[in-house]
This record gives C-alpha cells, structure tokens and sequence, in this order.
C-alpha cells in the first residue's frame, strides 16, 4: 500500500513540476497587464485578437506545419527501415553504424545548421525549405532510430520465429507480426520528431531565409525585449493545438490501442 | 485566406524542391534581400519604408530576421554568393566586416544623405550607413542606492550589480569601463575582470530580455543598460532610473552596409542613403530609436527620452573596435575561465 | 523489402563453404550475395541522406579546424593541430569537456528518477487516464524553447514565483538561489527530456504482462524483488533508448545552459556556439566541434556496451 501511495504522491508532483510553466504561459496571455505576470492580472482577450491580425505569424506557422510534415514523414520512414536493417543484420561494424546514426544528435545543431547552410549555398540550391527539410530530417532521425530499435530489441522473436515455421512468407512476418508490434514505438517516432521539428530553434537559425521563416524562429525574433502577452497567446494556441493533434492521433490509431492492450 | 494558401503551395513545392530544383528559386533577378531585425523593427520597415524603396528601385524587398551575429557567419559561409544584399549590423561588427573584407566599399558619391550625418558617426569616424545612435545609461534603483556619481559606485556591497555579459557589444563596453576604474583601459582590461570577480554581489544577465526580466525581479539593483530600454521599465512604473556618471557613457552607432557581391549594389546603396535620411529616422524615433541624422527635429517631450542634440552626441564615448575586436576570442575564453565552470 | 524475416540467423549463415562440400559452397555465396544485397538496399537511402548532409557538410568544418584563426581575415589557411593541441593541453576545455558530460549524465539520471515511476503509472493505466497523463508528460515540449527558457527564469529566480510562495508559507527565511547555477540548468533540460525517457520507458513496459507480476506476487516476491528481479531488467531497453536521447540532447542544448545558467555554466555546445557567433573565431570552434563528436562517440559505444542489443 505504501508504495502505491507514494507512487501516487510522486506523479503528481511531476505532473505539477512537467505543467507549471505551462500555466504560467497561458495564465499570462490572457493578462491584461503589457507582459506575462503570474497571476494574470484581469481577463482579456485582446492579445488573440491582436494575434489574429498578424499575417507573418500565420504564414510562418504554415512554413512550420509544411516542414514538420516533411522531415516527420521523411524520417519516420527512413529511420524504421533503418532499425528493422540493424536488428535483423548482424554485420561487422553494425555498433559503430548505430553510433554514426545518432551523429545528427550528438553534432551542435546550430554548427550543422551552419555547416548545411554553407554546403546549400556552395550548390547554389536556391531553396531555404529543402537545407531545412535535410536539416530536420537529419536531427529527427535518431528518435525514430533509437524508439524503433528499442521496441525491435523487445519483441518476442518466437512470434516470428512461430509464423516463419507455419510458413509465412517474410513480407506477410513483417506486416501481420513484426509491424504491429512495434505499431507504438513508430507513432511515439511520429509524435517526437514532429514535435522536434516544430519546436526547432537552433538548427533552424541558420537555415531559414527569407523565403521561409519558421514559427519558433519568428517567435525567437520578435521577443526584443520581454515576453509579451502575445507570445504567451501563440505559445497557447500551439499548445492546444499539439493537445489536438494527439487526441486526433488517438482518434485516429487509437492511442490506448497503440500503447497497449490494458485499460 | 489567400496569403496563406500561396504560402502553402510555396512550401508544398518546397517539398517537391528535390525533384523540380531549378523552376523553384528563392532568388529571382528583382529580389532584394536584406537582413535586419525582427520585432517593432521590421514593422516598422513594412509601413514606411520598404514601399517607396520597392517603387524606386523596382525590386521586391525580402527580409530576413535577426542580428548581426545571425548575419555575419552566413556571409562568411557564402561569400562569393551572399546570401543578403545589404544588412544591418553594431558598429563593432561593421568594422569587423570591413576588416574581413565582406563589404562593399563605401560609396559617398551615391550616398548623398551621409552629409547629414554627425562626424562620430560616419567615416572617416566609422566605416558605416549610421542609422541610429544608442546610449548605454546607468540605470539604478533608487530605493536602493543614491544616484551614483561616478561608474565606481556601483561597486558597493549593498545592491547586485548587473554585469552584460561579454559576447554583446555593451558586455566589450561594461568590461572596459571597468578596466578604465582600476588603471586599465582599451589596451589592458585585466583590471577589468579583476573587478568584476571581485565585486560582492555580481549577476551576469544575457541580452535584452534577460536584463529586463532581472531588473522586474528585483534581482539587478544597477547595470549598464540601453536607455531606451531603461525608459519602457520606467514608464511601466518600476523603481529605476537611469544617470550618466562623471566618467561619461558609451554609446553604440547601428547602421547598414553592402554585402561584398551583392547583385543589386545600386539599390542597396539608395537602400543606404534612405537609412540615413531624416524621414527614415522620424518614422522610428516615436519608438525611441534615436537619429544619427542631425537634421532631424523631435519635439521637446520626444527629445527628452532620445540621445539626442550634437551637444550630447558628442559628449558620448565610443569603444575601439579596431584593438577590442581582435581580442574578441581572447577575451571571451577569459570571460569564460573566470565566471564559469 | 521482399526479404524482411526478422529472425534470419546470419551468424549461422555467415560462414562460407563448411563440411558440405563446392554445391553448397556456392549455394552459401549466393546466400551471402543476397544478404549483402539486402543490406545495401535497406541502408543506403539513410546513408545518402547523413552523406549529403552531414559528413559532405561538415568536412568543410575539419578542413577549418586545421586554419589558424586570424584576428583579420577570420582564419588564415595552414595545415597545423595546433587548434588541437591548445584544446587538449588546456585544463580549463579539458574541465569544460568533463563538466558537459557530468551535465548529460545528470539530467538523464534526473530525468530517469522523475520519469520512471510516472511512466509506470502512464503504462498500467486505464485509456482515458493514460490518454491526460500522455498529453501532459508531452506538454514540456510544446512550449515554444525561449518562451519556456523564459518562464523558467520566472518561476525560479530570487523573487520568483517559487521563492515567493515558500516564503508566504514560511518554508524558508530568505530567498533560495534557485537559479543560475548548474542545476537550474539541469532542471531546465530535465523538464524538456523528460517526455523523451517517459515514452520510451512506456512502450517498453507496455509488454510487461500482468500475469508475470500476478506470478511474481503469488511466489511471494516483495514488490522490492520483484521490482529488482522482474520490472528492472525487461524495461532496460527502454532505460537505454531513452537515456540517448536525453543524454545527447543536453549535451548539444545551448540557449538553456547560456540563459539558465546565469552566465555561470559553460558547456561545449555553448562555447562553440561563441566561437561561431560571437569571437568569429572558425578554426578553433571546428576543432572543438570534432572533439565534442569524439567524446560522444566513445560515450554512445560505452552506452552500446551498456545496452547491447542482445538477440
């Protein structure tokens, strides 16, 4: 009993710990004071309403989507084709191979951002989005890599090891057995690279131009010199709209499904 | 919702980039790129400056956010194909730039408005399209201390010091005043560092926003800081205020250069010329960004919160960046090796 | 993907000829042709993606890191170690080198103590429980990195948030320095990773069945057993994929250390981040960059020996 409680007791002290800087954001973009204060002062809507009339917000948040999509899709796929490779191969090297797929991570993002910029410009490439794309392809990649891998390293080989005696043809293993087993950890992949990608800032500095200047960047730019309600109000929509995108995904996949059978 | 759909398919062929590389171009002959800042800065640039110049020049204006220390690795980067026409950069950079070779040399012929410019702030003072002028004030609260009559006064055991940290302009600034209090100076700012590790109660703050976040806190009493910035903290109703000591203030000169290369030299110099005319100085000076342009009225509220007047300007002191920015790296991993690890 | 058996025994296979004589021989290289193949076809879409751009980019950057800086001309072209040299000779990088790793170290390890028991809950929960819990152990990174950077430095300074509601409920006597030190800074990097080590622990132990608790239980293990015998080493593999990641994270983080930190805490990412930016200094930044990636490097093979992916 004891355990149970204090389990309890911790949870929720990491839940307070993992929001409170969270409520302060929202609290304080419906402040009516001219920055974030905690508490709010008042109720107010306005900085929304003086959200909404911005153009350059809304485009970059569009350039942000468009991007997140690409490197999401990009590195979902290639990363769990990656996995499947490693943990089935066993070739000589394969450590060091693994190792050298999480570079992206380990490398300062802003120096690849640098060094990717330069390599773009040397190939007089005139498009910003594609050295982003590459840029945040490259940097989601571990996560899938690693996610993927971890659940291959779980999976109950007799599964397969069963079917592949019964007869089934390899591919028929990968897609009844193999694939909805590591279902999960590939949405967890989605969920973390597209969040990753959105959230990007120091990869990106470098990279966007001005054809494309993405959300965080944007934001990055435009705080001068204090956190302003407005910011707060952007900060909040995304949130919701990251809480959105996980309900749709559990609308979509199921997510109690995904992570899990219990419940 | 239209803006939002062409973006859309902006980026969607983006995407698509891979395969259709060269229908897609950032660059189109008429576009003309300029880095500069983001915020009220480049609004500000959008309703009274970038039409009219679109105009004359037949060009379309593309900014690109940031600051000069976004702007100056990705020149370096690419410096037989700049990535920018013109930007806007400090004037340590500027003369960092010129050092380096990533401007375009000066062009006063084509630059007509520089006349109007005070001596301090073009060359052969300054080797730079000077827009704005900025002080770095003494700010302090007054609750806590008395105005301080000298910079030395901030050396005192009763309030936190805010000291800039060295990787900004006014971080170089702070570490000289401080050198020029112990018997250093441009040329020797270990007695700089000296002071600073020894003071009793220091708090290194990091940029702007850091700043104003210490000084709401409460947790800076004294610091160099912007004027302009020190007026919006007292206009929120903060216990500050700001002096000029006996020793004098800096200031920094902001302006805009060429990039070496660029591919719209002409425009980019009428670009130049119009930074440093008077109407472009009006326009922000509501903002408190202070004219370079001698020429330029401001009425006599306006006037009080701006480095404003010949007499005042010239009363400024200036770094030199031609001995402080070879020593940056120097310097910098002395910072480093004294205030952390 | 024509050939995707997860199960395929290659070490068996991997060994030409054997008793079996010339056919089978043959049949063997065949094999192994194929194999190799298979393999050359599945990773060499990713190759090409790190071969452009990464080690394309970045070889511009070892070619940089052998200049000698030039006060002038940003670097002049030369062919020395010296950059090397200096940083490997100095104490204080040395020490800086030593302070990053502690710095990953910490917050994974912060991270895996804050994180494990609530991943535990997330993944013996009901659906729409598990559903908030996700949503909320997510939240950390839907905060844009500055504006959280930010709210950081509100909840946690002298006056903050957080001094001021343990002074109110006299909890303490004067402000706490919460902030601008190493552990503000560990805190700030374990708030945005800790999502990283939740969900990787989660899908790991969403295969622990309930009947093998149930047995554990019944064989009238303590929950400390069977928590040390059981639990712990079926949800290792999720320890080590997450554990990467937080690691590497923090480590490459750089606006966090440099405004968390007060100043006071300098790390690699942040001094390359100045070198770039700030002194312009190139040469020297590169050469720092390539022994940041050598240290990691040793770090993720140590982490590969720790966490074998065993078969």
């Amino acid at each position: 009993m004891i355990p149970r409680i204090s389990l309890s007791l911790w949870t929720t002290l990491t839940l307070i710990f993992l929001l409170g800087p969270l409520v302060i954001i929202v609290g304080g973009s419906f402040t009516e004071a001219p920055h974030v204060t905690f508490p709010p002062e008042g109720f107010t809507l306005k900085w929304y309403a003086q959200l909404m009339e911005r153009e350059d917000f809304l485009e970059s948040f569009i350039d942000s989507m468009v991007l997140a999509v690409a490197a999401t899709a990009a590195a979902t796929i290639l990363g769990t084709i990656a996995a499947l490779a490693l943990a089935r191969e066993n070739f000589k090297g394969r450590e060091a191979f693994r190792a050298f797929l999480m570079s992206p991570l380990i490398l300062p993002t802003v120096v690849t951002g640098v060094a990717l910029f330069q390599f773009i410009r040397l190939l007089e490439i005139p498009s910003n989005m594609l050295g982003l794309i590459i840029g945040h392809t490259l940097i989601t990649l571990p996560y899938v890599i690693r996610t993927v891998g971890a659940a291959l390293v779980g999976l109950d080989k007799s599964l397969a090891e069963a079917a592949e005696v019964l007869g089934a043809k390899p591919a028929r293993i990968l897609f009844q057995v193999v694939m909805p087993a590591i279902a999960p950890a590939i949405l967890v992949s989605v969920i973390f690279a597209f969040i990753v990608s959105f959230d990007q800032v120091t990869i990106s500095i470098f990279l966007t131009g001005p054809d494309v200047m993405t959300l965080p960047i944007r934001i990055y730019t435009y705080i001068e010199f204090a956190i302003d309600p407005m910011i707060a109000a952007v900060s909040t929509l995304l949130i919701l709209f990251a809480y959105l995108l996980v309900v749709g995904l559990e609308r979509a996949f199921g997510l109690d499904k995904v992570f899990g059978k219990k419940g | 919702m239209t803006v939002s759909r062409r973006k859309f398919l902006a980026g969607a062929a983006g995407v698509a980039a891979v395969s259709t590389l060269p229908t897609f171009s950032a660059r189109a002959a008429e576009d003309f790129i300029i880095g500069t800042y983001g915020g009220l800065y480049s609004e500000i640039l959008d309703a009274e400056v970038i039409p009219g110049f679109e105009q004359a020049n037949n060009v379309s204006v593309q900014k690109e956010l940031g600051w000069g220390s976004k702007f100056i690795p990705k020149i370096i980067a690419s410096k037989a194909n700049p990535p920018y026409d013109l930007v806007y950069v400090n004037e340590d950079e500027s003369i960092f730039g010129d050092a380096a070779g990533l401007w375009e040399p000066m062009q006063p012929d084509a630059t007509p408005n520089i006349a109007e410019i005070y001596d301090i702030a073009k060359p052969p003072a300054l080797p730079q399209y000077t827009c704005t002028i900025y002080e770095f004030t003494c700010a302090y609260n007054p609750e806590k201390m008395d105005a301080p009559k000298s910079w030395g006064d901030l050396w005192n055991d009763k309030i936190t010091l805010g000291v800039p940290h060295i990787s900004s302009t006014y971080g170089m600034l702070f570490l000289q005043i401080a050198a020029e209090l112990n018997g250093g100076g441009v040329d020797n700012l270990d007695p700089g560092f000296k002071a600073l590790e020894d003071h009793p109660s220091m708090k290194i703050y990091k940029g702007v926003t850091d700043g104003f976040g210490k000084f709401r806190q409460g947790e800076m009493d004294a610091a160099l800081f912007y004027r302009h910035r020190v007026q919006l903290l007292i206009d929120e109703g903060l216990s500050l205020d700001f002096t000029a000591p006996s020793e004098g203030t800096y200031g920094m000169r902001t302006g805009v250069r060429v990039v070496k290369n660029s591919r719209n030299v002409e425009a980019a110099h009428d670009w130049a010329n119009r930074a440093m005319s008077a109407a472009y100085q009006e326009a922000f000076a509501p903002k408190l960004y202070s004219p370079s342009n001698k020429t330029v009225t401001l009425d006599a509220e306006l006037a009080e919160k701006h480095v404003y007047g010949a007499e005042k300007v010239n009363s400024l002191k200036f770094g030199d960046w031609s001995v402080l920015n070879p020593k940056k790296p120097e310097l910098l991993e002395k910072w480093n090796r004294t205030f952390t690890g | 993907m024509a050939d995707a058996s997860l199960v395929q025994n290659d070490t068996e296979a991997d060994r030409p000829g054997g008793p079996g004589g010339a056919r089978d021989g043959e049949i063997a290289a065949a094999a192994q042709r194929r194999r190799l193949w298979r393999r050359v076809f599945q990773l060499s879409p990713i190759t090409l993606l790190y071969v452009v751009g990464l080690i394309l980019p970045y070889l511009y950057l070892l070619r940089m890191s052998f200049n000698i800086y030039d006060p002038m001309l940003v670097f002049r072209e030369a062919f020395a170690l010296d950059n090397y040299i200096k940083l490997l000779t100095d104490a204080f990088y040395l020490q800086i080198v030593a302070e990053t790793i502690w710095l990953g170290v910490a917050v994974t390890l912060f991270t895996l103590i804050v994180g494990y028991p609530i991943a535990w809950q997330i993944a013996r929960a009901k659906s729409h429980v598990k559903s908030l819990l996700l949503a909320a152990v997510l939240s950390p990174l839907l905060i844009n990195l500055v504006v959280r950077t930010y709210g950081w430095l509100a909840i946690l300074g002298d006056n903050g948030i957080l001094n001021g509601w343990m002074l109110d409920l006299g909890l303490i006597g004067s402000p706490l320095p919460l902030s601008n030190n190493f552990w503000t800074v560990v805190v700030g990097l374990g708030h945005v990773t800790l999502p990283f080590m939740v969900l990787s622990l989660v899908s790991v132990m969403e295969s622990l069945s309930d009947e093998l608790l149930e047995a554990g239980e019944n064989l009238g293990a303590s929950t400390f057993q069977i928590f040390t015998d059981v639990v712990w080493p079926l949800t290792w593999a999720g320890v080590g994929a997450g554990s990467i990641l937080v690691f590497c994270f923090s480590i490459s983080a750089f606006v966090t250390p440099a405004l968390l930190g007060g100043g006071h805490v300098s790390t690699v990412s942040t001094l390359i981040y100045e070198k770039f930016t700030f002194s312009v200094n190139w040469p020297v930044g590169s050469a720092l960059v390539f022994i940041l990636l050598a240290m990691n490097m040793v770090v993720i093979m140590i982490h590969g020996r720790l966490f074998r992916h065993e078969d």
